[in-house]
C-alpha cells in the first residue's frame, strides 16, 4: 500500500535538525523529498562525522530522500530551482530570515512560479518581532523559552546545563511543520488553494510547556506569584543563577511535593527506577507494592494540605519510607511487582543500548537501512503507523550530490545541460573533491 | 478566513496530555473538537487544581473544545456514543491497550458505525510485544526509553531525575497523532478512505533520541562501542545509576570541542546560552569575547590527539572568564552585535510578557467561562490562507453535554432520562 502523501513532491533547502526531520516525517507518510545542498553540504554531517561528509546524525535526519548539490548563490543554479517548482507541491525552507529574498527563493518568488505551492519556512524566533533576525539554534530556544531554567540543571561552575537527551525546540519545530504541511495538503485538496506557513523553535518550546507557561490570574494569586517574588528577590540581591533556581525549585517542591513523590526516580539495590503515577489509584498502586499503608502515607488522604507549614516535613518522612524500600530490592524485581500491581514504572535504560530492547524490536520501531557509501545501519523509524496508508522509512539518507544528476534529468535538464551546469559549479560539487 | 480542518469533526475520549494535547492541535487547526470525559473527568483537572475541577494544565491541553460527560462503563452510556460516532470524522483515545475494547470503543465496533472514521490511538508501549500491557506514563516512558539517562540528571540521594521542563514523549506522541491525523483526511479526502492510526509514548521518546539511538556499524565501532562495553562492565561490577552516568558523562568524547560553544555560562547577574552550529558561529563568539588563540578549528587540530583535552580546557577557561565579568544586557548586546546564536536563561514564568511572545502573539488571552481571562501558548504554526488558533477556553466539566446530544438528535426528554440514570453528566452529588 503507498503512504498517505504518495505522490507528493517536496523540494527542501533545509539543514541541522529542524528541517530536515520535518523532511523524514513527509517522507515516512510516503511522499518524494528531494534535498537540495550546497557543495559543502548541510552543516549536520560535519557533526560526528566517521567518513567524509557522512555523520549519524545527517543519516538519520534525511533517510528517505534524494540529494542534489546547487550553488543557490549562482543565478544558473536558482534557475534549476525555478525550473523545477511548477512540478513540486511543498517547500521547505529553515535559513535565517532574509536569506530566502537573497537566493530567490521566497515565497513571493516561487508562489509566482507555482500559485497552489505550500511553502513552510521555519526560522528560531519567528518572521517578525524585535528577536527575528537573531541567530538561533536548539539550545537557543531552549535557553530563551524558558525549557532549561525549567530543566533546573546547573554544572559544577553554577552554569546552566542544557537537556541533553534530545533537541526538543528543533523537534516540536519539525512536528508542527509536518501537521501544517499536512493540513495544507488537505486544505488544497478542497479548495485548490496554497499557502506560506511559518513556524519556528520558539513557538515549539512554548507549545512544549504550554501547561506551566500560561497566565491564569485566579490560580497565579496562588501558585504562581510567590515564585516570581521569589526570583525578584534573588535578582535584586544580585543572586546567582543557582540561587534563582533555589528559590523557583523550594516553592515548587512545595506546591508539587506530594506528586513527585510518585512520579520520579529512586534507587534500588542494583540500579535506578522510574515511577510516574498521576492519579490516586496509580499511587495506591505503588503503595501497595510497597506495603505502605494509610499510616505510612497521609499525602492522598482528603485532610492533607499541601500548603501546611509541616507538608514537607511530612512529604520528606514519606520519601524516606519509599527510599528505603526500593533501596532493599533490585529493579527487576520491583518493575515485576508495580507491573502486577498495574502501576506505572520501568527501568531506567539507557540510550544506546534500545536498538536491542524487545519492545522497540517487537514494534519495529527501528528500521534496517542500507547506506550506499557506509553500509547497514539501524535507526528510528516513522513515530507512527497507518492502517491504510503504511508509513515506512523509504531509505537511507543521500550521499553529498549522490542524486543531482538524476534529479536534473528527472526535471528535464539535458546530459549537456548537466554538464554546463556542473562546469560553472552551479550544480555538483566542485571537480578537485 | 477558516482554518485548514475546518468543519472536520473531533470525538476525544483521551486524559493527561497525550491524547488532550493532539486535540487542542486539531481544535488549533480549525477541527470542532468534543471531549468526552468521565463523570470523574480527566484526571489532568486535579493536577495543581485551583478551582474544583480546573488545573492550569488543564486548560493548557483542553482548550478550544466543548466538553461532554458519558458513563463509558455502562452499556447505556455506550450506546450514547454509538449513536453520536456517525456524524464524526475523528476519533481520538489514549485508554490502555484493551480498554476500548472491554467499552466498545475500539476502531472495529466505531467503524462499523462509521466506515470512513479516522480511528487514532496513542499507547504507551504499543498494541503488541512483551510490554503491551505495562501502564505507561511520560516519566516511565522517559526512563523507558534512554530519554532519562540521556539527560543525565542525579538527585542528591544518587536517583535519576526526569526532564522536568516539559513532557517530551508525551508532546511528541500527541504531535504524531495529529500529523497522521492530518495526513489521513488527505488521503480520505483523495480516496474515501478511513483508516487507524497507532502511536505510541516509546516510539516518541525513541524519535526524540534518534541521532543516538540507531546502529551505524562503521560509526558505532569507534564510538558507541566502547562506551556500551564499559557500561555493560560497569553494571556487572555492581555500579549505581549515578556511578554510571557519571562514566557517561566523562567519556571521552570528540565532540568537546564543539560543546564549548553549545553550551550555558553564569555571568553576573544570571546565565547566558551559547550556541554555535558552524566555524563561522564559533568565529564570532570569538570575536564578540576577545579569544585571539583558539586553535580547535584549525585544520590541523586532533580532536582525539593527547593534548586536545588540555587545549579546550583552556579555551573553556577563557570563555567562562570572560563572561562571568559582564551583565546578560552587555553580553548579549555584543554577541548580537556580531549575529552570533546566544540568549539570556530566561524563567518561563516570565515568557508571557517577553517583548518576542507578544510581538509574534504567541500567549493569546481567552476567557474560561468559571474562572476568567487567561493567557495561553497558543497555535502551533500561521498559515496564511487558513487561520490556526481558537477563542475557546478549556470545557468545564459536563459544560456541553446537553447541547451536543440536542444538535446529535437528542431529545430533551431523553436527556433528563439518560441524566437521571446517570449515564451522562457528571455526579448530581458533584
Amino acid at each position: 500500500m503507498p503512504g498517505a502523501l504518495d505522490g507528493i513532491k517536496v523540494l527542501e533547502v533545509t539543514q541541522i535538525i529542524a528541517g530536515p526531520m520535518c523532511g523524514v516525517m513527509l517522507s515516512d507518510m510516503g511522499a518524494d523529498v528531494i534535498k537540495i545542498e550546497s557543495a559543502a553540504g548541510d552543516g549536520m554531517r560535519l557533526l560526528g562525522q566517521f567518513a567524509p561528509h557522512e555523520s549519524k546524525g545527517y543519516h538519520v535526519f534525511n533517510r528517505g530522500k534524494r540529494g542534489m548539490v546547487l550553488n543557490l548563490q549562482h543565478p544558473d543554479g536558482q534557475a534549476v530551482v525555478h525550473r523545477m517548482i511548477p512540478e513540486m507541491d511543498v517547500f521547505l525552507i529553515n535559513a535565517r530570515p532574509g536569506v530566502p529574498q537573497r537566493l530567490g527563493i521566497d515565497y513571493d518568488s516561487l508562489r509566482s512560479l507555482n500559485p497552489s505551492l505550500i511553502y513552510l519556512e521555519n526560522t528560531a524566533y519567528g518572521p517578525s518581532g524585535p528577536s527575528a533576525h537573531r541567530a538561533g539554534a536548539d539550545i537557543i530556544a531552549q535557553a530563551y523559552s524558558g525549557l532549561m531554567a525549567g530543566d533546573e540543571k546547573v554544572d559544577e561552575h553554577g552554569g546552566p546545563d542544557l537537556i541533553t537527551a534530545t533537541t526538543p525546540a528543533d523537534f516540536a519545530a519539525a512536528m508542527t511543520s509536518s501537521i501544517a504541511v499536512c493540513a495544507a495538503l488537505f486544505h488544497r485538496e478542497r479548495t485548490g488553494e496554497g499557502q506560506k506557513i511559518d513556524t519556528s523553535l520558539l513557538a515549539g518550546a512554548m507549545m512544549l510547556q504550554n501547561a506551566f507557561a500560561s497566565r491564569l490570574p485566579v490560580s497565579d494569586a496562588i501558585m504562581l506569584q510567590p515564585v516570581l517574588d521569589g526570583l525578584a528577590a534573588v535578582r535584586e540581591r544580585g543572586g546567582s543563577y543557582r540561587e534563582m533556581l533555589a528559590a523557583k525549585g523550594g516553592i515548587r517542591a512545595l506546591v508539587g511535593g506530594a506528586f513527585l513523590l510518585y512520579y520520579g526516580g529512586y534507587q534500588t539495590s542494583d540500579g535506578a527506577i522510574m515511577l510516574g503515577c498521576v492519579t490516586p489509584s496509580n499511587r495506591n498502586q505503588v503503595r501497595n507494592a510497597l506495603g505502605l499503608g494509610p499510616d505510612d502515607d497521609p499525602t492522598d488522604s482528603g485532610d492533607f494540605n499541601a500548603m501546611a507549614e509541616d507538608s514537607a516535613e511530612i512529604v520528606a518522612r514519606v520519601r524516606a519510607l519509599i527510599s528505603e524500600r526500593f533501596a532493599a530490592d533490585t529493579t527487576e524485581n520491583w518493575v515485576a511487582k508495580l507491573d502486577q500491581a498495574g502501576a506505572p514504572a520501568a527501568q531506567v535504560n539507557m540510550p544506546e543500548e534500545m536498538v536491542d530492547d524487545p519492545q522497540v524490536r517487537a514494534l519495529g520501531i527501528m528500521v534496517d537501512l542500507e547506506h550506499p557509501i557506509t553500509g547497514p545501519e539501524t535507526m528510528v523509524g516513522p513515530p507512527f503507523d497507518m492502517s491504510a496508508t503504511p508509513t515506512a522509512a523509504r531509505g537511507s539518507s543521500p550521499p553529498l550530490d549522490g542524486d543531482t544528476d538524476e534529479v536534473l534529468a528527472q526535471y528535464g535538464y539535458s546530459a549537456e545541460g548537466i554538464a554546463s551546469l556542473r562546469a560553472s559549479g552551479a550544480a555538483g560539487l566542485p571537480a578537485q573533491s | 478566513m477558516p482554518g485548514p480542518l475546518d468543519g472536520i469533526k473531533v470525538l476525544e475520549l483521551a486524559q493527561i496530555i497525550a491524547g488532550p494535547f493532539c486535540g487542542t492541535a486539531l481544535a488549533d487547526l480549525g477541527a470542532d473538537v468534543v471531549k468526552l470525559e468521565s463523570p470523574q473527568g480527566d484526571a489532568s483537572r486535579r493536577i495543581g487544581q485551583f478551582a474544583p475541577g480546573e488545573s492550569k494544565a488543564f486548560h493548557g491541553l483542553n482548550r478550544g473544545k466543548r466538553g461532554i460527560v458519558l458513563d463509558l462503563s455502562s452499556s447505556p452510556g455506550q450506546s450514547v456514543a454509538h449513536r453520536l460516532i456517525p456524524q464524526f470524522d475523528v476519533f481520538v483515545t489514549n485508554v490502555r491497550p484493551g480498554v476500548a475494547e472491554r467499552i466498545a470503543m475500539d476502531y472495529d465496533t466505531l467503524a462499523r458505525l462509521r466506515p470512513d472514521l479516522i480511528y487514532l490511538e496513542v499507547t504507551g508501549y504499543g498494541t503488541r510485544g512483551p510490554s503491551a500491557q505495562r501502564a505507561g506514563s511520560d516519566v516511565v516512558v522517559q526512563a523507558y526509553s534512554g530519554l532519562l539517562a540521556g539527560d543525565m540528571k542525579v538527585d542528591r540521594r544518587g536517583a535519576p531525575e526526569p526532564i522536568t521542563a516539559s513532557a517530551p514523549s508525551d508532546y511528541v506522541a500527541a504531535l504524531g497523532g495529529a500529523m497522521g491525523v492530518c495526513a489521513a483526511l488527505f488521503h480520505r479526502q483523495r480516496t474515501g478512505e478511513g483508516q487507524r492510526i497507532a502511536t505510541t509514548l516509546l516510539g516518541a521518546g525513541l524519535a526524540l533520541q534518534a541521532p543516538w539511538a540507531g546502529d551505524v556499524p562503521v560509526s558505532d565501532a569507534i564510538l558507541i562501542e566502547p562506551l556500551r562495553r564499559m557500561m555493560s562492565e560497569m553494571r556487572e561490577a555492581g555500579a549505581s545509576y549515578a556511578e554510571l552516568i557519571d562514566a557517561r558523562r566523562s567519556r571521552p568524547n570528540q565532540g568537546r570541542a564543539f560543546r564549548i560553544y553549545y553550551a550555558g555560562y553564569p555571568v553576573k547577574d544570571g546565565a547566558i546560552i551559547l550556541g554555535a552550529l558552524t566555524p563561522q558561529n564559533r568565529d564570532q563568539i570569538r570575536r564578540a569575547l576577545g579569544i585571539v588563540d583558539d586553535p580547535t578549528d584549525d585544520d590541523d587540530f586532533n580532536a582525539i590527539g593527547p593534548d586536545a583535552d588540555a587545549i579546550v580546557s583552556r579555551i573553556e577557561e577563557q570563555i567562562r572568564s570572560a563572561l562571568a565579568g559582564g551583565t546578560i544586557e552587555e553580553w548579549m548586546a555584543k554577541l548580537d552585535a556580531v549575529g552570533a546564536p546566544a540568549s539570556p536563561v530566561n524563567w518561563l514564568e516570565d515568557m508571557a510578557d517577553d517583548p518576542q511572545v507578544v510581538a509574534m502573539d504567541m500567549m493569546p488571552t481567552i476567557e474560561h467561562p468559571l474562572t476568567g481571562p487567561e493567557r495561553q501558548v497558543g497555535p502551533l504554526v500561521q498559515m496564511s490562507k487558513s487561520t490556526t488558533g481558537s477563542d475557546r477556553s478549556s470545557p468545564p466539566l459536563d459544560a456541553d453535554t446537553d447541547a451536543v446530544l440536542r444538535k446529535h438528535g437528542f431529545t430533551d426528554d431523553e436527556i433528563g432520562s439518560l441524566r437521571a440514570a446517570g449515564v451522562v453528566g457528571a455526579d448530581a452529588s458533584g
